[in-house]
């Protein structure tokens, strides 16, 4: 199985909703270090209350 | 990143502001440096450390870093700074940084005044320099680019790379690849999403209302507080240990350059003993390994050829009567009435004298399961009954190996004794003082070591308990509206959490097996041994293997060889790195272009070595500073190298102008 292959396995484990949200949350990390934010937890917890009504 | 040009000014050994311009195109990114011994190559690295992170390399100081003659034209209580500067790009950015460091001069001597100033600045889009302010941190900023701790990959002394290539280096490559490709991403978002579930859990607490759930909630912000603890602790033993670890290697370093020829020859056996003992500790493991193969596979069944003679009777005795195997089987009587007729022709009607005797073959007949197991044992045993010899000659050998490479090891430790009693009793007062201190650090590192041990076990089975709280915490089940909600929260967390290490574990394998394939490929453009090989362990040990051999006898180091394994480690990690950026696979956590700026690349490596690594070294990194002694700069060197470089240095020492005037270097860049 290649590499690509593999990851898509690991993926397909978890429901969309749980991906789409994974993906968003690494988003927000990486858009959030370059701001120097020091509260990306804070932050990453609306984002999951937001979705996860 | 890409280096475009250093300045130093009354830095060290350099007078006044002395500049070098790196080449960076594609065809020709070699910049060589060449200076003759004394003149500051070595300086030359710490003038990129002072600047990135604000330290030097022992054995300069910092508070000795104003060149003399720039300190002799000033007067007395006046002030003058000791800077460099870096001009590079990274990410289409053009970047500046500058660290100064002030000096007074009072009674004749320098003396430092103040903090170093750091700026740090970028060129904006409408062409003008912007610096960061102080609240965008400066003195981090390069942290972002190159961490400090792992600097020692990009821009290092080809001399002492070698440890990379030991099961010491294990730390420092993991390190290495999660960084460098960015798969810290992931452990930084498992931190997050940990954090994020702890305070969902306190949220819970207050939603309760039973004796289990409190019980449940408590146990697990006890178990959160002994895994802290324990974490804080691992990280500070590890520190202790690297501390503890280079203040042995500097030790070591002076004995080896000491100029007592006897000195250094104790100095050199001792490490070639270590070395030695290193390799015997792989061998015993790997014997006690076999031996412990052999006796779970084996020797059961040895264990039953005690009973061979009683089971062998049994079984001849059931042969002899013709009950085993048997001459007609069940199955064979059963379809004949079934077909109603016999082999011999005759009707088999039910309830005839015929069906009833063919019927009664029933009671003799055999099964075929068990006849099939009767052949099985029969073999079986006769295979043990053959090979009994085999085994315990085996065993025996394995036994008689281990206790001679035990006995081997003991001999060595003793006499890494001796010579640390030799050293001890030396009559140089300094090398006692070494020598004791040495002893000293072995002993406390042998404790760090037992303590880390034992607290790595510790957090594992803590880890394992915390799975099992959040497994309970989750099934717990609430009245209260928000209490459920929140519980949703917390169970999505704990599915992201769970993703995120699949994740993770999937990229750190994935790209220790393609690292794997790319140091083989570079080592093999290096290395002349064809039969040599390098691996990168599940263990992210990086090992050089000989092809020819097998199991631990295979694994095989010199120092060269350590030297160039490091290299082909280190060219890999930056060309991989460089080629991901575009990945589809890792584009989240694509690392990026690094330079490699080396101080005798060629160091410890015999002629056909240096011209492959010359050969090979522009190829490895976008950006290639090499620092080189008139020495290394051989013709194999050159010959081999010629067509990749783009600038060259050379470095040497001034006129001096008068009596008073302190020797000192200047660079002049030179045609070639």
């Amino acid at each position: 199985m290649d590499q690509k292959e593999k990851l898509k396995e690991i993926m397909s484990k978890y429901p969309e909703e749980t991906i789409g949200l994974y993906k968003k949350l690494m988003r927000t990390q990486k858009e959030q270090n370059n701001k120097n934010n020091t509260k990306i937890k804070e932050y990453m917890m609306g984002i999951v209350q937001e979705v996860i009504e | 990143m890409i280096i475009k040009k250093l300045n130093m000014k009354n830095f060290y050994r350099f007078d006044g502001c002395q500049t070098i311009e790196f080449s960076y195109d594609n065809d020709k990114n070699v910049t060589v440096i060449r200076g003759e011994n004394g003149t500051g190559k070595t300086t030359i690295l710490s003038a990129f450390y002072w600047t990135f992170y604000g330290d030097v390399e022992a054995p300069l100081e910092k508070d000795k870093m104003l060149n003399d003659n720039a300190l002799s034209k000033i007067n007395e209580g006046e002030c003058i700074f000791a800077e460099t500067e870096v001009e590079f790009s990274d990410d289409s950015t053009e970047y500046y940084i500058c660290r100064k460091q002030k000096f007074k001069k009072i009674s004749s001597k320098a003396h430092c005044v103040g903090e170093p100033i750091v700026k740090v600045g970028y060129l904006a889009e409408n062409g003008n320099l912007v610096y960061l302010s102080d609240n965008e941190e400066p003195e981090d900023f390069f942290e972002k680019i190159i961490p400090k701790n792992l600097r020692g990959l990009f821009f290092f002394d080809g001399e002492r790379i070698n440890k990379l290539a030991q099961v010491d280096g294990r730390e420092e490559i993991k390190e290495a690849i999660l960084n460098i490709l960015g798969l810290t991403k992931l452990e930084e978002m498992g931190g997050h999403l940990d954090r994020m579930h702890k305070d969902y859990v306190r949220q819970l607490k207050k939603y309760s209302n039973d004796e289990r759930a409190q019980a449940i909630n408590e146990e697990y912000q006890s178990n959160d507080y002994e895994i802290k603890k324990l974490e804080e602790e691992h990280k500070e033993l590890k520190e202790k240990l690297k501390n503890t670890t280079n203040s042995i290697e500097a030790i070591d370093r002076y004995l080896n350059e000491h100029n007592s020829g006897t000195v250094k020859a104790l100095q050199k056996e001792r490490e070639n003993l270590s070395s030695d003992i290193r390799r015997l500790e792989n061998s015993i493991a790997g014997i006690i390994k076999e031996f412990k193969t052999n006796v779970s596979k084996e020797f059961k069944n040895y264990l039953i050829l005690k009973s061979w003679n009683s089971i062998n009777t049994l079984l001849e005795e059931k042969r002899e009567k013709g009950e085993l195997p048997s001459d007609i089987k069940a199955q064979f009587v059963d379809d004949l009435l079934d077909r109603g007729s016999c082999i011999c022709g005759r009707e088999l009607p039910e309830g005839s004298q015929e069906y009833l005797t063919v019927a009664n073959l029933r009671d003799v007949a055999g099964r075929v399961e068990l006849d099939d197991a009767y052949t099985r044992i029969t073999a079986y045993l006769k295979n043990c009954h053959e090979n009994k010899d085999d085994f315990y000659s085996n065993i025996e050998y394995l036994s008689k190996n281990k206790v001679e490479a035990e006995d081997d090891k003991h001999k060595k430790d003793k006499r890494i004794k001796e010579i640390s009693k030799i050293l001890k009793n030396s009559d140089e007062e300094t090398i006692k003082i070494k020598e004791n201190l040495r002893s000293d650090l072995i002993s406390m590192k042998t404790e760090y070591d037992k303590r880390l041990g034992k607290v790595e076990g510790d957090l594992k089975d803590l880890n394992k308990q915390k799975e099992a709280l959040e497994k309970k915490l989750d099934a717990l089940e609430y009245e209260n509206e928000t209490a459920k909600k929140i519980q949703l929260w917390s169970r999505t967390i704990s599915d992201l959490g769970k993703l995120n290490k699949e994740i993770r574990d999937f990229f750190v394998d994935t790209t220790r097996i393609n690292l794997d394939r790319k140091i083989k490929e570079v080592f093999k453009n290096i290395s002349r041994k064809e039969y040599r090989e390098p691996i990168l362990t599940e263990k992210f040990e990086l090992k050089i293997i000989s092809t020819l051999k097998t199991g631990e006898d295979a694994e095989v180091l010199s120092t060269g060889e350590g030297q160039i394994t490091s290299l082909a480690f280190i060219g890999s990690l930056v060309s991989y790195s460089r080629e991901k950026i575009n990945s589809e696979l890792i584009s989240d956590f694509a690392g990026g272009d690094f330079p490699i700026v080396m101080d005798s690349p060629f160091g410890n490596l015999d002629e056909v070595h240096t011209s492959h690594v010359a050969k090979g070294i522009g190829e490895l990194a976008s950006q290639v500073v090499i620092i080189v002694s008139d020495k290394q700069w051989s013709s194999e060197v050159e010959e081999n190298i010629f067509n990749r470089v783009g600038k060259m240095y050379k470095m040497e020492d001034g006129e001096l102008e008068n009596d008073n005037t302190k020797e000192y270097t200047i660079i002049r860049e030179v045609a070639f």
